[in-house]
């Protein structure tokens, strides 16, 4: 079975950077690493994007904004464990999030949020019509509570955030073939999950 | 997994609100009290004070319960029935033989008494004793006749 059939369109590329691109944000790294102000950079760069990523996953909006300031402040704090591997700093800006997230809901400091577009419904369960969505949504949560919590990221980015599965495997830092092969797997679980 | 509240078709937030909330001025004071040594910060002082007054408790704790166990054991159950002292004084360096109005005899040889530090004592030595007869001197004078029986080493 062809892992990609039924794939939602993702916005592939839409965070693309060029080989100059990349080489300029390493010198950015080394300027905030040589002086933290510069790190303003950098977080102007990125701010909107880790936002929207914590926002995605918690309840309130003061919340994420806390959650993100931490996320920077921290990136700061380890920026000069930062290694470059060819991949954009905001791969291991998103890494720092979701292990802020995962600390702060083991914790229970914060609420564990999973936001779905009803839309993304039709492309898991294949076999609900589109009146009928609304009543699968409860199926849904049911079925997705069966899920692990690596299992979920997977969906969470892949269907809710519309991520490629090269971001993905930059995020949740794993090959890209093991993200794309994981998601299908996780779908197949949830479409059977879904039709029982 | 129980723990996680799903939401369905949430509003999304536009940018502007986002952008409410960027501040690298809290970013950075987040990442001046990361890099503040830890004995300055107020954490340190609270965990050192605790550990300080843990260790003085426990210190007076321990210093009130071994001399609670030095307390004398000797305890006359009748204050005023007490056997009292008998006292008498010696010349350090010669021999002496003392006899009590009940017949005892107490022999003193010469140069017999040392200090603390064993260097032999010269000059008058005051003695003070007490004679327990019988079983009802003892009770009298409150000397324990109870022992511990794991205290014998065979």
């Amino acid at each position: 079975m062809n892992p990609d059939a039924n794939q939602p369109v993702h916005e592939q590329g839409k965070h693309h950077q060029s080989r100059a691109q990349l080489d300029d944000e390493v010198q950015q790294i080394k300027a905030a690493i040589a002086n933290p102000q510069a790190f303003g950079v950098l977080y102007d760069k990125y701010y909107l994007r880790i936002f929207r990523y914590v926002f995605q996953r918690v309840e309130d909006e003061d919340v994420a904004a806390d959650v993100t300031s931490v996320v920077f402040s921290k990136a700061l704090f380890s920026l000069s464990k930062y290694q470059f591997r060819g991949v954009p700093f905001s791969a291991w800006l998103f890494r720092v999030a979701q292990n802020e997230l995962n600390q702060l809901f083991r914790k229970n400091k914060v609420q564990q949020v999973v936001n779905i577009p009803l839309e993304t419904l039709a492309q898991i369960a294949e076999d609900a019509t589109e009146e009928g969505l609304e009543e699968r949504v409860e199926d849904l949560k049911k079925a997705m509570k069966c899920l692990s919590e690596d299992e979920l990221k997977l969906v969470e980015q892949r269907y809710f955030e519309n991520r490629s599965y090269k971001e993905i495997a930059e995020v949740l830092d794993m090959e890209e073939n093991n993200a794309r092969v994981k998601t299908f797997r996780v779908i197949q679980k949830l479409k059977n999950l879904l039709t029982k | 997994m129980s723990k996680i509240k799903f939401n369905i078709n949430r509003k999304n937030i536009t940018d502007e609100q986002a952008l409410k909330h960027k501040s690298f001025d809290k970013v950075m004071a987040g990442y001046k009290a990361m890099n503040t040594p830890l004995y300055k910060t107020f954490k340190f002082w609270t965990g050192a004070g605790i550990a300080v007054t843990t260790v003085v408790v426990a210190t007076l704790l321990f210093i009130n319960k071994h001399e609670k166990e030095t307390e004398s054991a000797v305890k006359p159950p009748i204050e005023n029935l007490d056997i009292q002292n008998i006292h008498f004084s010696v010349d350090a360096s010669r021999d002496t033989v003392m006899t009590s109005e009940t017949g005892s005899q107490i022999k003193i040889s010469a140069n017999s008494f040392v200090d603390k530090n064993g260097n032999p004592v010269a000059g008058i030595v005051d003695i003070e004793y007490r004679e327990f007869h019988d079983v009802v001197d003892i009770f009298l004078s409150g000397i324990p006749m109870a022992y511990d029986l794991s205290l014998i080493h065979i």
